[in-house]
């Protein structure tokens, strides 16, 4: 096992973990903070597959702003107190037994699987001009749906977080 | 890749357009005057159609493959325009008694339009994928929408969490396809396919999840489960609008999908998605007698709708293929018809229950009228579009020899018929008390009547000579056949 | 003519345009004029049709042109043709004159009369059609029509159920017709009867068989065979009118109208032909014997129709095609005679329909005492009127198929149940004519409000009358060789029976045996209940129970309501209730078990949406593992 596996399962393992804590946290800051460590983790992983422009990417926007935003406008309207409500603390088992199922299906499958049958594109870095020039020119149009996605998101957390002057 | 293909994009960017005019001009309209906003959208949707049809019949491929214009996306590009000019000319009365924001309520539609529109130019998961986050997202917005109505709220948060969910299981189905072909364009997995027929296990996971997360956009048997709780939280235009637009940028998507990037290993999962198919069509059609509600009874209508259309993708091919085509259009005008009489109900008299149809015959002419030929094409009957379109697919679909497919098909078919003459009953024949005798009769505005009626010669017109639309089924078809 | 048959449709379809759009607000009362000359036009239309006596198919326009569904609306006219468009269009017309009397009270005068001719324009297509999607189109639209008719007076419940159980029933019926029509159209690739008649010849002989067996059962639900005869009785519940027309002319001679113009198809394979002898003659027996017992006036004759339908298929099952129209036609003449005359007798009661509160009409209904005895004499095959040429004629096929050496002995049992059935028919006609115009009136108040009809209502019933007296023998004499044998022999696909010397001995002694069995069951219905002895309730006596069981028709309604409606009713409830509950519920069980096991008593609150992933994520794991597992 070389270096990059040791890294990959490393990062791998905080990524899950820490991604369980987003899940499984009831303080919804620490929620939050296991989000950006996910992020982070990810973006590690992106570095070990030599995709350095979409790691640094990942790290500004997703641990940086994202993050960073979440966690203000939990600080903004968080009033202080940890989530109440149920505990569907019946529903874990069920949900448990299903994502183990869920494992086990998609285990077996990658490692029966014989992945060197396919075509498996040469790992290498990319340079951000031939990367910047992929995007604006072949990939331009989901590039532009994703832009038109944001704009959507923006103008529905518009919607769904303004002041309502109730006429009736 | 020059500029002037561009211009074969315009249909798109005029709605992009048109959608951000319209979000811009509400800040400059008056708060009562805002539901009239569906105008200039509508008329965006108009002027997309007329740029549409200057270039029917041109092919074109852009982005190395990416997105191919062909007859196929022209046809169900076509469709989704006609979709969202009748959502929003049939929005202004329910928006104006329930919905704020207005200005936003219309350009999301249109939003959600480019989105599906997207999708079915796409030749590559990605992309495709994108478009359907911004179908998705448009509709997290507008299921929501009446933001103070708990069951509103309630649909939107529930489409939001088991969308996402969908979303991931698509998301992974497609990463697992990626890798076991190296790819993510349809033509050059099908080359792979070629190449290699079988790559194991973590190609059946893969095409599996792609499956269930398309499942949830079409809302097939199991994973319906959201349709019946949000088609009935949602506010009207919009439970029409996902009914017929949502599901037909699924299946848009699926038999894209299957056509150009699948189809060496189709002959797979053919049973599996007639099993699928039946299922869907057995569950909604059982679940619909049981409805007290209009909203949930065409909820679970157009669940089992969704499987006669799955039948056509079971047993795909290029006659299917039309049959699908054909049968979608005939769906989309009849479920937008019985759906535009529920706003219009709705609007009047603020219920949606079946039993409050009580004597609408007295009360609306025209109402009833509409009503009972769209629940008579949704029933299959001869004379209407639901009959010939389901001809012409089960006819092309009795080529699998799948005949139990079929058998159940037809069965499910002809036995719906029940619940729709329950609710046209009501409308028709129970006898009505009498204080319910005073009732006054209904003033629909004439845009109303006029788009209710346009809906209803559509109807007929595919269920009596059907000629003009079988042509461009079979054109867009061929799109993707060939021949 | 032959160039335009669509005139022949056009004339109803324009009088319900007319009476539809215009006939509520403005045209009213003339709606029925317009109505009956819409059908009068279309009779004469056909008679110059048939006068010119030449036929053919004649194609109106390319439909559909597409690469695989190619078909062209067309016109088939052939002597099946004129025959069935003669008898539909005449006993309707004479239907529609009688209605203007019936119907002259009722506030939807206008609606009754845009609704009829539709019926008719259906029937008349259904007829005329050349391909099979054509045929279907309008057997649903004749489903369609009856089901507004029957369902005419809507403020009755029994109304509305009586028409949803007619439409849902043939809707039965028609899933056979519709997977009939796609293994046709997959095993031919045309839709066209000439191009797939002459393809059955070469096609596997199995699969031709499951065609024309689905086909039968489309023919069973519009023709009311067992067991789809149950909604036949029940749509006497539309006006009386109505049900003459259903009865007598459209809807259910469609069934064994398709199955003579599809006997190229039946002919393939002997089994199909047994099936559909065998089917016809345990319904012909079984719907008598039902007959026997009831008391309505309008159900009698409900049940009669089932059997006489029977008797049809039987004919059609024998391979005597020509018999089965022929007794299609003269049953059309009095079975709408004795609609009609029972309506009359409903409307002179003040809509009573009980016979048991009948009696002595006989003085006070003169003409409709006349016209419906003479009815009645051709429903039990005395000779010499209508019923005897053609009921003989379907019992003389059936023996001889069964005798004959490459006939199927079972046809000898079939007719054996015919003539049983013939025998019950006598018995419940003359039953009947006793009850309602014998003896003294039961209800001496109704009896003495009681009034003859007005000349529109008599005058058809006179002509059908005459019709019923003189057809049979006018067309059927002499045997094999009458009228319509000759003209029927012109149509393709018709088999002609020549009789031999031999058996032309064997068909008199049948004849006469038929007919001493018809006048059996006419006297022991004349003993029981016009003299009293043996008394009927003695004889009920006899087997216990068996009264109850006849007189609620082998409870097979009940069956189907509770066996069939009721089981789907509860599967879709139990189905809702899984989706809107199981999930929480199976949430909820594995919740009670792990607090069981774990002793902590907590709040159970179920969030749906987790539920639904759960149910999703189910799915995804249960197919996946299920594709993995089985490819």
């Amino acid at each position: 096992m070389n270096f990059a596996a040791v890294l990959f399962y490393a990062f791998s393992a905080i990524a899950i973990v820490a991604a369980l804590g987003t899940v499984l946290a009831r303080n919804i800051v620490y929620a939050a903070l296991s989000l950006v460590g996910t992020m982070v983790m990810i973006a590690g992983i992106f570095f070990i597959l030599h995709a350095d422009f979409l790691a640094l990417v990942q790290l500004l926007i997703y641990a940086g702003a994202v993050g960073v935003l979440l966690i203000f406008g939990l600080m903004l309207t968080n009033t202080g107190q940890p989530a109440t409500g149920p505990k569907d603390r019946w529903q874990r088992p069920i949900a448990f037994v299903a994502a183990m199922a869920f494992i086990l299906v998609a285990g077996y499958a990658a490692v029966s699987t014989d992945w060197m049958q396919g075509v498996v594109p040469q790992l290498e870095r990319v340079p951000p001009a031939v990367l910047a020039s992929s995007l604006f020119r072949n990939w331009a149009l989901p590039f532009e749906i994703a832009s038109l996605v944001l704009l959507v998101a923006m103008i529905g957390a518009i919607v769904i977080s303004r002041r309502e002057t109730s006429n009736d | 890749m020059n500029g002037s293909d561009f211009a074969f994009l315009l249909p798109e960017i005029v709605l992009v357009a048109t959608a951000i005019t319209v979000w811009a001009v509400d800040f400059f309209t008056p708060r009562d005057r805002k539901p009239d906003l569906a105008w200039p959208a509508a008329a965006g949707a108009l002027v997309a159609m007329a740029f549409l049809a200057i270039s029917w019949g041109e092919h074109r491929e852009m982005f190395l493959g990416t997105l191919r214009l062909d007859n196929f996306s022209l046809f169900f590009r076509f469709l989704f325009l006609t979709v969202a000019f009748f959502v929003i000319v049939g929005s202004p009365g329910y928006v104006r008694r329930k919905l704020r924001n207005a200005g936003e309520f219309y350009g999301l539609i249109l939003m959600s339009t480019v989105g599906a529109m997207g999708i079915v130019s796409s030749r590559e998961f990605l992309t495709a994928y994108i478009s359907l986050e911004l179908v998705a997202f448009g509709f997290y917005v507008l299921v929501s929408h009446a933001r103070h109505e708990a069951r509103s709220n309630e649909a939107g948060a529930k489409y939001l969490i088991l969308g996402a969910f969908s979303s991931g299981l698509l998301l992974f189905g497609i990463s697992l396809i990626f890798g076991a072909t190296g790819s993510t364009g349809y033509a050059a997995i099908a080359a792979a396919l070629e190449t290699t027929p079988d790559f194991g296990m973590v190609w059946t996971l893969g095409v599996a999840l792609v499956l269930a997360g398309l499942g949830f956009k079409v809302a097939a048997f199991p994973f319906h489960s959201w349709a019946p709780d949000v088609y009935e939280g949602a506010p009207l235009p919009i439970t029409a609008f996902l009914s017929v637009g949502s599901k037909a940028a699924g299946f848009a998507f699926l038999i894209r999908l299957f056509a150009e990037g699948l189809f060496p290993v189709l002959d797979d999962w053919r049973v599996a998605i007639g099993v699928v198919a039946v299922l869907t069509m057995t569950f909604g059609n059982l679940v619909a007698i049981q409805q007290a509600n209009l909203k949930r009874l065409l909820a679970y209508s157009s669940i089992a709708q969704a499987g006669y259309i799955l039948v056509g993708v079971a047993t795909l091919n290029a006659d299917t293929t039309s049959g699908m085509l054909l049968h979608i259009a005939g769906y989309t005008a009849t479920n937008l018809g019985a759906f535009l009489v529920v706003i219009y109900f709705h609007n009047l008299t603020g219920k949606e229950g079946i039993d409050d149809l009580r004597g609408l015959y007295r009360r609306s002419f025209l109402l009833t009228l509409v009503l009972a030929v769209s629940l008579l094409s949704l029933a299959g009957m001869p004379l209407f579009a639901g009959f010939m379109t389901k001809f012409y697919l089960f006819t092309a679909a009795a080529a699998s020899q799948l005949w139990w497919l079929i058998a159940l098909a037809v069965a499910n078919s002809i036995l719906s018929v029940y619940y729709y003459l329950l609710v046209l009953r009501q409308a028709f024949i129970t006898p009505e008390s009498e204080e319910e005798e005073q009732r006054p009769a209904f003033r629909l505005p004439s845009h109303a009547r006029a788009t209710l009626s346009l809906l209803m010669v559509l109807v007929l017109w595919i269920g009596i000579y059907p000629s003009v639309f079988v042509d461009a089924a079979e054109a867009g078809s061929r799109a993707l056949f060939g021949g | 003519m032959i160039e335009h048959p669509w005139l022949i449709p056009l004339a109803p379809l324009l009088a319900f345009a007319i009476n539809g759009l215009l006939g509520p607000r403005y045209l009213k009362k003339a709606t029925g004029v317009i109505g009956s000359a819409g059908i009068l036009a279309a009779f004469l239309l056909t008679v110059w049709l048939w006068a010119e006596g030449e036929y053919g198919e004649a194609t109106l326009f390319e439909w559909l042109a597409s690469g695989s569904l190619a078909i062209n609306i067309g016109f088939l006219v052939d002597e099946l043709t004129v025959v069935m468009l003669l008898v539909v269009t005449g006993v309707s017309f004479l239907v529609h004159v009688y209605s203007i009397g019936y119907m002259a009270h009722d506030g939807s005068f206008a609606r009754f009369f845009a609704w009829l001719p539709l019926f008719v324009f259906s029937m008349v297509m259904l007829v005329m059609a050349n391909n099979f999607l054509s045929l279907f189109v309008f057997w649903e639209l004749v489903g369609v029509c009856s089901y507004l008719l029957i369902g005419f007076w809507h403020d009755r419940e029994s109304a509305n159920n009586a028409a949803m159980k007619a439409f849902l029933v043939n809707r039965v019926g028609d899933f056979g017709f519709a997977i009939a029509i796609f293994m046709i159209f997959w095993n031919f690739r045309t839709l066209e009867y000439g191009a797939v008649f002459a393809q059955v010849g070469q096609a596997d002989p199995e699969t031709v068989l499951v065609i024309a067996l689905l086909l039968f059962v489309g023919a069973m639900g519009k023709s009311a065979q067992f067991p789809l005869h149950i909604w036949l009785p029940d749509a006497m519940e539309g006006p009386t009118p109505v049900s003459a027309l259903i009865h007598a002319a459209t809807m259910v001679t469609a069934g064994v109208y398709m199955v003579a113009r599809m006997a190229p198809i039946f002919e393939v394979h002997t089994t199909a032909l047994l099936v559909v002898g065998g089917v016809g003659a345990f319904t012909a027996l079984f719907a008598a014997t039902i007959a026997v017992v009831q008391t309505d006036i309008k159900r009698v004759l409900a049940y009669s129709t089932v059997s006489q339908l029977g008797l049809m298929f039987l004919a059609l099952g024998a391979g005597v095609y020509t018999a089965a129209i022929f007794h299609l036609a003269t049953h059309a003449f009095f079975k709408a005679l004795l609609f009609l005359g029972s309506g009359s007798v409903i409307h002179a009661m003040h809509d009573e329909q009980e016979m048991t509160r009948y009696g002595g009409l006989r003085r006070k209904l003169k003409w409709t005492y006349g016209t419906f005895l003479v009815g009645g004499l051709a429903l039990s095959a005395i000779f010499p009127l209508a019923g005897f040429w053609s009921k003989d004629e379907i019992l003389a096929g059936a023996f001889m198929r069964g005798a004959s050496l490459d006939g199927d002995g079972l046809f000898i049992v079939f007719w054996a149940l015919g003539l049983a059935a013939s025998l019950l028919t006598a018995f419940y006609t003359f039953r009947m004519v006793i009850m309602t115009f014998h003896g003294d009136p039961r209800d001496a108040e109704l009896h003495e409000r009681a009034h003859e009809s007005p000349a529109v209502m008599v005058a058809p019933l006179a002509l059908l009358a005459v019709l019923a007296m003189g057809a049979g023998a006018v067309l059927g004499f002499p045997p094999e060789h009458g009228l319509i044998h000759d003209f029927l022999h012109h149509a393709p696909g018709i088999l002609h029976f020549e009789l031999t010397g031999n058996q032309t001995i064997i068909a008199i002694s049948l004849a006469v045996i038929s007919t001493a069995v018809a006048l059996l069951g006419a006297l022991g219905a004349y003993m029981i209940y016009s003299r009293g002895a043996p008394r009927a309730e003695s004889i009920g006596q006899f087997v216990p129970g068996m009264h109850s069981l006849l007189y609620r028709k082998y409870h097979i309604d009940e069956i189907v309501n509770y066996g069939i409606v009721a089981t789907t009713k509860v599967l879709g409830f139990i189905l809702w209730a899984i989706d809107a509950k199981i999930v929480d519920g199976i949430a909820n069980l594995i919740g009670w078990t792990v607090r069981a096991l774990g002793g902590a008593a907590r709040q159970v609150q179920t969030g749906q949406v987790q539920n639904y992933v759960f149910l999703m994520a189910l799915g995804a794991v249960v197919s996946v593992g299920a594709l993995m597992i089985f490819r």
